[in-house]
């Protein structure tokens, strides 16, 4: 895979991505020539209705070495969706790198404070 | 309605085609300047379509599409009104001469929408030693039928055979000829339709760009902007949306209406009308009804913050405006709705589902339906507000109040719901 991107985990936050919190990312890439690197945050909604994808962070890492790593900080918006599995819509995170138009890699993420994708299950009367 | 554009642009024998075709290539220069430059005014971007791109194709569609709708309209604008008022304007300087009529009937076309009628009186006349006949009634052409069966057959009825007419005629090509500069009928009564037609061009080609940019597309990063919702909304904002409901829908049903009306007044009644008629007797019904909500108690609401966040528990005071002893019962509901839309072949749908709802406080007691206030529980694990293009997910508090034997009060108001912000945000 010329890129793999990680999740750096911490201890201290048990792998929980809330909207507000910075995520830090591991890169690491193979290339036959130097390429910049463009890795954003992005969550794209899915179900019923035409697909949105909406990019909240990019950072660009211009690189002259054709293979390396480095660990990159994203910082999600506080008003950002959480990840949300609904009847007609659903919100999915995705952490993306893209060199160029052919190599990316793309990393799943659950933006939750409950840690899990949020469902409309409770219906309080 | 059912006008022969088609069989009229044919009869177009006294105007260049060259004059047409540059006309209309004008107009749509001229639209897609507007287009551009309407474009740079509400989404930022006048830039040239690129193919490559996906955003762009939809923009480039939806131009051309626009622009075809709006180029139909304005050729059935030119042909309906503007050129036989233009021609009518004319032959009104036009030399006479005394002519004869040989023969005088009510010519018909039979389509799929019905038969169409054009009064065809053929006569003859003398330019210059040189006899000329036409069949040119009056600055409709020779070739446009409509409706008006019963006018039609007035205008024959009035013209028998071997009649003495005065025949008007072009002195630049005395074979253009006719017997009345008066305007054929539903040259104007006729010119909403395609005004209409421009509208909706217009309309596609100006607002569509902006919502199918979003279809399937890449937003670039930037932070997310959502309306917050007011926290307080008095008694004059909820009867001021009232009112604009009920004005819109009045101005919608009476468009409607006419609409039919003049359907099945120039031109032929089908019994394929009635539907269309009792959509309109319905619009009517609503209006009524939406009119009279206007003038029901009214609540005042006043929200102890906004936004609010999952988990929070928010006092919600208001107050009943009106004649609250009319209403049996009041309640506050809390719904958070998904809403999409999609594209069903060349529809746009839209599609809502009711997620959440927390029924917050209801009072059948008229001392606390007067003022009163109520917490506003939200569940910890609630959904946030999220508008994207096409999927949005949003809160609304709904209040009701049931009232015996006239409409019932249902109004809406907004409520923002945004992520709680973690104080430990900075490290992962």
């Amino acid at each position: 895979m010329p890129i793999t991107l990680t999740l750096v985990r911490s201890p201290e936050r048990a792998g929980t991505l809330v909207p507000g919190s910075s995520v830090q990312l591991q890169l690491a890439w193979s290339f036959e020539a130097p390429a910049g690197i463009d890795v954003s945050l992005v969550y794209r909604t899915a179900g019923k209705g035409t697909q949105d994808a909406v990019s909240v962070a990019t950072e660009t890492i211009q690189t002259t070495a054709i293979q390396g790593q480095s660990t990159i900080t994203l910082t999600l918006p506080p008003e950002a969706p959480p990840s949300y599995d609904g009847k007609l819509l659903s919100v999915s995170w995705f952490a993306e790198a893209r060199a160029g138009k052919k190599e990316s890699a793309e990393l799943p993420l659950v933006v939750s404070s409950i840690g899990r994708p949020i469902t409309p299950a409770r219906m309080e009367k | 309605m059912n006008g022969h554009w088609i069989t009229a642009a044919i009869s177009l024998n006294h105007l260049p085609i060259g004059w047409l075709i540059g006309g209309a290539i004008t107009v749509l220069v001229a639209l897609v300047l507007i287009t551009r430059a309407l474009n740079r005014r509400f989404y930022g971007t006048s830039a040239p379509v690129n193919p490559d791109n996906p955003q762009d194709t939809n923009r480039g569609c939806s131009i051309v599409f626009g622009g075809i709708f709006a180029l139909a309209g304005m050729a059935a604008l030119f042909f309906i009104t503007i050129r036989p008022f233009y021609r009518s304007q004319q032959a009104g300087h036009w030399p006479t001469v005394p002519g004869v009529v040989i023969s005088s009937q009510i010519g018909e076309s039979h389509s799929d929408d019905g038969t169409t009628y054009r009064v065809d009186i053929r006569y003859r006349y003398a330019v210059n030693g040189q006899t000329l006949e036409s069949n040119q009634y009056d600055s409709s052409g020779t070739n446009t039928y409509s409706g008006y069966r019963s006018r039609k057959q007035a205008i024959v009825h009035n013209h028998p055979p071997g009649k003495a007419v005065t025949v008007r005629y072009n002195p630049a090509d005395p074979s253009d000829a006719m017997l009345t500069t008066e305007l054929p009928a539903g040259t104007f009564s006729f010119i909403w339709f395609p005004l209409i037609f421009i509208a909706v061009g217009l309309s596609i080609m100006i607002w569509l760009p902006g919502l199918e940019g979003k279809v399937g597309s890449r937003r670039p990063a930037k932070a997310i902007e959502l309306p917050l919702a007011a926290s307080e909304v008095d008694v004059a904002a909820v009867r001021r949306k009232r009112s604009g409901q009920a004005i819109g829908l009045g101005l919608f049903a009476a468009f409607w209406n006419v609409f039919i009306f003049c359907f099945g007044h120039f031109g032929e009644w089908t019994w394929c009308l009635l539907p269309f008629a009792l959509v309109g007797l319905f619009l009517i019904l609503a209006t009524i009804h939406s009119t009279l909500q206007i003038f029901n108690p009214a609540v005042g609401v006043s929200f102890a913050r906004m936004p609010i966040h999952p988990g929070d528990s928010v006092r919600v005071d208001y107050s009943l405006v009106g004649n609250i002893f009319a209403v049996r019962q009041l309640t506050f509901t809390l719904e958070g709705r998904e809403k999409v839309t999609y594209r069903q072949g060349t529809d746009t749908r839209s599609e809502t589902h009711v997620a959440w709802r927390i029924e917050c406080y209801e009072t059948s007691n008229h001392v606390h339906m007067e003022r009163g206030n109520f917490n506003l529980n939200l569940p910890a694990d609630a959904m946030t507000t999220f508008i994207a293009g096409n999927n949005q997910f949003t809160w609304h508090l709904l209040i009701k109040g049931d009232i015996p034997g006239r409409p019932d009060i249902k109004d809406e108001i907004d409520v923002t719901v945004l992520p709680k912000v973690d104080a430990r945000s900075g490290g992962h």
